[in-house]
């Protein structure tokens, strides 16, 4: 009730405008062709960061606390009295990073106490601690969690090795001063990836991302192995994206294949992975991948900097990142594209986008975005442009029809007879003369129907689902007509409708239109063609109004910029030379004028 | 200072093209009909030419006044206090405007497409969407104008083309209606039908300079002259004049004797998006100037909190007149004098700032 009060209360309450939104297209940049600005610096070509996640992550983690501490001193405009800075300075000083309690201790009963009291060891029984000697002499233990590593892999590359005396021969040799965290790491262990860390917090970490701790008697250090070795799906057709000419191959769960996935098509040091932990206490990790030398890097600071600032205890997969981070989330349109189909996320990134890839759902955003990219597929691109335009072009229907079509037979029936042939008006009154509901009731009533036949398709197991769901609404809508509840050309229109909603190719812009066409029926009820104008302008406006990481909705066409060669209707491949300009690309250039070098005689074709 | 956002020429043009445009789609090429018999579609021609050299009055001004708006223009040339007057004459003036366009749509829209309807109830939803419209701000209104635009130009043209097998060129002889010279007068009086274009004035501080804003206002009157003059002219050959001056839309009844064939016929509701559509740009974008006209004389910096309250007003006074033969005589009224206002203001700005030699200065000099 407080909550209604206090809606009711802001509704009415004047607030004023906030500061300037983050904005791309009206940058005082606009235009003008740039070269790599000095902020890539720190991502020259070749440094490709995809390889390093430790590094990144720990520079990340860095950066987190920074960007707090900042907005700290934002908020704090008064001066510090001695007290207030006596205090934050004690605090500083027993927090545990600053401390010996929070580092890797020489004595191994030590570690192993803070190890069990981290994980809540013996109640925890999903984390292992195992104890050894190394080469039957130095006490050791190792540490992971149990179905994170690979087991195999630790018993015969971690395990064996470390416990083979033969393997330190070298080592206890007298006269030998080396470390023998060193020496395990330079010449024992035959890992890929084997780090060196002090600090408890990030181990704990490592830990739990199925990395295995090898702690040593004497050692001040920690060794993280890297055993990952969880189980995962392999990939995958895509489910929501199905093509019939193009890549077969789609998302997973998890992190890394997805963006080896996209690596495997760009291969190009410029294309660069960057890593950015979110969720406090699940400890995600996304992946921001873009093309160095061809994205805005405003664009990629934007989307650095709302990553950084979720503050949520549990993120987990793309859909929950995408809610986070988008500019306007009372908007009914989605500002971010959701893709599980690693070839698209790789045309996007070529284009100057960037791909947030996170853990645990097989999808990537795609940032930024307009109207346009909701209506298109990877399979325009693959098929001639003949083809490419006619299919959207299809899908520009579906969408018309899956939106207006209820509402169009609402107001025709209840408002605008006139526009109906009389042989169709007489059949449709016919039609309508055993049923006892108004129009408006029996097409919401129909529509409920039709969405609960689709919500409940999704939810029966396996492959009865669908077959189900279609069975379901040919008896229900059969019964119903039978029963009088409903005239037939509502079935009809109800099925059109459905038809329609299927072709969009985005699943969130579909359920968004899904959720407007109620809307739009609503208006047409009261109002006829005239509220469904009214409904139409209104969401126009608003969907003018929203911008997707500082690129308004409808650009291209609302605001103008440089014509796209690839919007509603497909240019040929070849003429499509320009990035988009509404993008504002380091790069505009995306092929040269001349990219079918054939046809030109003199140099016989070849590249210049 | 307003934070009115950035509008590109595009945009401008299709703002200002769709807000004179749309009013064929009521009751003045009726009346048109009537003063000037035959010669209503070149008429309208004359009206856009002087629509044009007000205009160019109007660049003057701003030319004059670098980076000004029309408010601060009077202010600067005028001094505060006449400068105050001319503007809270303006906003008046564009409230009268509006409120008599939204009326005139009301009565229109029940004669042909909601006969069971209440104007009140058409109207306070018209108003409760601008409210929310213009709440979002200029950028979303010029950019849904700009969307629509090809979209209401398409409607519009499909009409008058499927009309075809109604036209009878006769009907526009004799070419010079009741004389050319009532022509040429009538023409001249009634180029506040092209008034609109006076409010590139007003938000010229979202346009990108002067070359944007004269590009954008001799376009749209270029489009809306060219299309009111079609408009005009291919009603005239489907109704003659005698007929066409009874009609209450004329363009709305073109869309309803559209017939080819059994099947396509009666498209009018169909083209009633075109007309509503329009109607709605041309409303919320009045609306948005009036306010933003108001905010700027009275140096309110910040118009949302304005915008019901205005809206309430515009209610009250659309709601004043009692019936579409009330309203369409308001409409003549405004149409045959309103220059005086459009242009008028601007001229005598302009003059007295050359005599008093007031001059604006640029801040990207400095």
């Amino acid at each position: 009730m407080a909550n209604i009060f206090q809606t009711m209360k802001n509704v009415f309450t004047y607030k004023p405008e906030k500061g300037q939104a983050f904005e791309l297209l009206e940058g005082s940049t606009e235009g003008v062709e740039r070269e790599n600005t000095p902020e890539a610096a720190n991502l020259k070509p070749g440094s490709d960061t995809s390889d390093k996640t430790e590094g990144t992550s720990a520079e990340q983690t860095k950066d987190i606390p920074a960007e707090k501490n900042g907005k700290k001193v934002r908020e704090k405009k008064t001066p510090l009295t001695v007290e207030e800075w006596n205090k934050q300075k004690n605090d500083e000083e027993a927090s545990p990073d600053q401390t010996e309690e929070g580092l890797v201790s020489s004595d191994l009963s030590a570690n192993l106490q803070k190890i069990k009291k981290e994980f809540g060891i013996p109640y925890n029984t999903d984390v292992m601690t195992r104890k050894f000697k190394i080469a039957r002499k130095v006490n050791a233990f190792i540490t992971y969690v149990d179905g994170m590593v690979d087991s195999t892999f630790v018993s015969d590359f971690v395990l064996r090795q470390l416990m083979e005396p033969r393997n330190f021969e070298e080592f206890f040799k007298e006269g030998n001063t080396e470390n023998i965290s060193d020496y395990i790491n330079e010449n024992v262990i035959s890992v890929h990836e084997v780090g060196k860390m002090k600090d408890l917090n990030t181990i704990y970490f490592q830990i739990l991302c199925g990395d295995t701790a090898l702690f040593i008697d004497g050692a001040e250090m920690c060794l993280i192995i890297s055993t990952r070795g969880y189980e995962k799906r392999s990939v995958e057709k895509p489910v929501t994206e199905n093509v019939v000419m193009g890549s077969q191959e789609g998302f997973t769960e998890n992190l890394r294949t997805n963006l080896t996935l996209v690596r495997k098509i760009i291969k190009n040091k410029n294309l660069i992975t960057e890593m950015i932990k979110v969720g406090k206490t699940n400890q995600a990790y996304i992946g921001i991948m873009y093309m160095n030398g061809i994205v805005n890097q405003e664009v990629i600071k934007e989307v650095k900097r709302r990553l950084n600032s979720i503050d949520a205890a549990f993120v987990a997969g793309d859909g929950m990142v995408g809610q986070f981070i988008e500019d306007s989330p009372f908007m009914i349109f989605p500002q971010t594209l959701t893709t599980e189909r690693p070839d698209r996320v790789a045309s996007f990134l070529m284009e100057g986008k960037v791909a947030i890839i996170s853990e645990g759902a097989p999808f990537a955003e795609v940032v930024p975005i307009t109207f346009y990219h909701l209506l298109q597929t990877s399979e325009d691109s693959m098929v001639r442009w003949q083809y490419g335009s006619f299919l959207r072009i299809i899908r520009v229907f579906g969408i018309m029809v899956s939106a207006f079509l209820p509402a169009m037979y609402v107001a025709l029936t209840l408002f605008h007879q006139e526009m109906i042939p009389t042989e169709l008006l007489a059949s449709i009154a016919r039609s309508k003369e055993e049923v006892p509901f108004p129009t408006i009731v029996e097409i919401i009533l129909l529509e409920i129907s039709f969405e609960l036949i689709r919500e409940g398709g999704i939810r029966i197991p396996g492959v009865i689902g669908q077959t189900l769901g279609i069975i379901g609404a040919l008896i229900l809508g059969q019964a119903a007509v039978a029963a009088g509840l409903v005239s037939p050309i509502l079935i009809i229109i109800v099925a059109v409708t459905g038809l329609g909603s299927f072709a969009i190719p985005n699943y969130p812009f579909g359920l968004s239109l899904r959720v407007v066409r109620f809307f739009f029926t609503f208006m047409a009820a009261i109002l006829g063609f005239y509220g469904i104008s009214l409904g139409l302008f209104l969401m126009a406006c608003v969907a003018c109004n929203i911008k997707s990481f500082g690129v308004p909705f409808f650009a291209p066409v609302a605001p103008k910029t440089k014509s796209a060669p690839d919007l509603v209707m497909r240019q040929p491949i070849w003429k499509q030379e320009e990035r988009p300009d509404f993008l504002n690309p380091a790069n505009r250039r995306k092929q040269s004028s001349n990219s079918r070098g054939w046809e030109h005689k003199k140099n016989g074709g070849k590249k210049q | 200072m307003i934070k009115e956002g950035k509008i590109g020429v595009q945009e401008a043009i299709a703002l200002i093209a769709i807000t004179i445009s749309v009013k064929v789609y009521f009751t003045s090429p009726s009346y048109v009909a009537k003063v000037v018999g035959t010669s209503s579609w070149y008429m309208t021609l004359i009206s856009a030419a002087t629509a044009i050299v007000g205009f160019a009055v109007l660049c003057k001004l701003l030319k004059r006044f670098p980076e000004k708006d029309l408010v601060e223009a009077f202010e600067q040339s005028l001094g505060r206090i006449f400068g105050f007057v001319f503007s809270l004459v303006l906003v008046l003036f564009l409230l009268i405007s509006t409120a008599v366009m939204i009326r005139e749509f009301a009565e229109v829209l029940k004669v042909y497409a909601l006969p069971l309807t209440p104007p009140s109830f058409v109207i306070g939803i018209l108003l409760t969407v601008t409210v929310l419209v213009c709440i979002l701000g200029l950028e979303s209104i010029a950019r849904a104008a700009r969307l629509f635009a090809y979209y209401i130009l398409a409607g519009f043209l499909i009409v008058i083309v499927l009309a075809y097998n109604n036209y009878d060129y006769h009907n526009l002889f004799p070419i010079f209606g009741y004389g050319l010279d009532k022509t040429v007068i009538y023409g001249i009086s009634r180029s506040s039908f092209y008034g609109e274009v006076i409010t590139l004035g007003i938000i010229a501080t979202s346009m990108q300079g002067l070359s944007h804003i004269k590009k954008a206002g001799y376009t749209a009157l270029i489009i809306s002259g060219l299309t009111t003059a079609i408009a005009l002219g291919m009603s005239m050959m489907a109704f003659n004049y005698a007929t066409g001056q009874e009609i209450t839309s004329r363009m709305y009844v073109l869309s309803r004797i559209i017939k080819i064939g059994g099947f396509l016929q009666r498209l009018d509701p169909f083209f009633l998006f075109t007309w509503c559509i329009g109607t709605m740009v041309g409303i919320s974008f009045l609306l948005y100037c009036t306010v933003s006209t108001y905010c700027k004389t009275f140096r309110i910096r910040d118009l949302r909190p304005t915008i019901l309250p205005w809206a309430i007003i515009l209610f009250t006074v659309s709601m004043i007149p009692d019936d579409l033969t009330t309203i369409a005589g308001y409409v003549q009224i405004l149409r045959q004098y309103g220059w005086t206002i459009f242009f008028g203001l601007p001229l005598i700005t302009l003059t007295l700032a050359v005599i008093r030699k007031k001059k604006g200065t640029s801040q990207r000099c400095q």
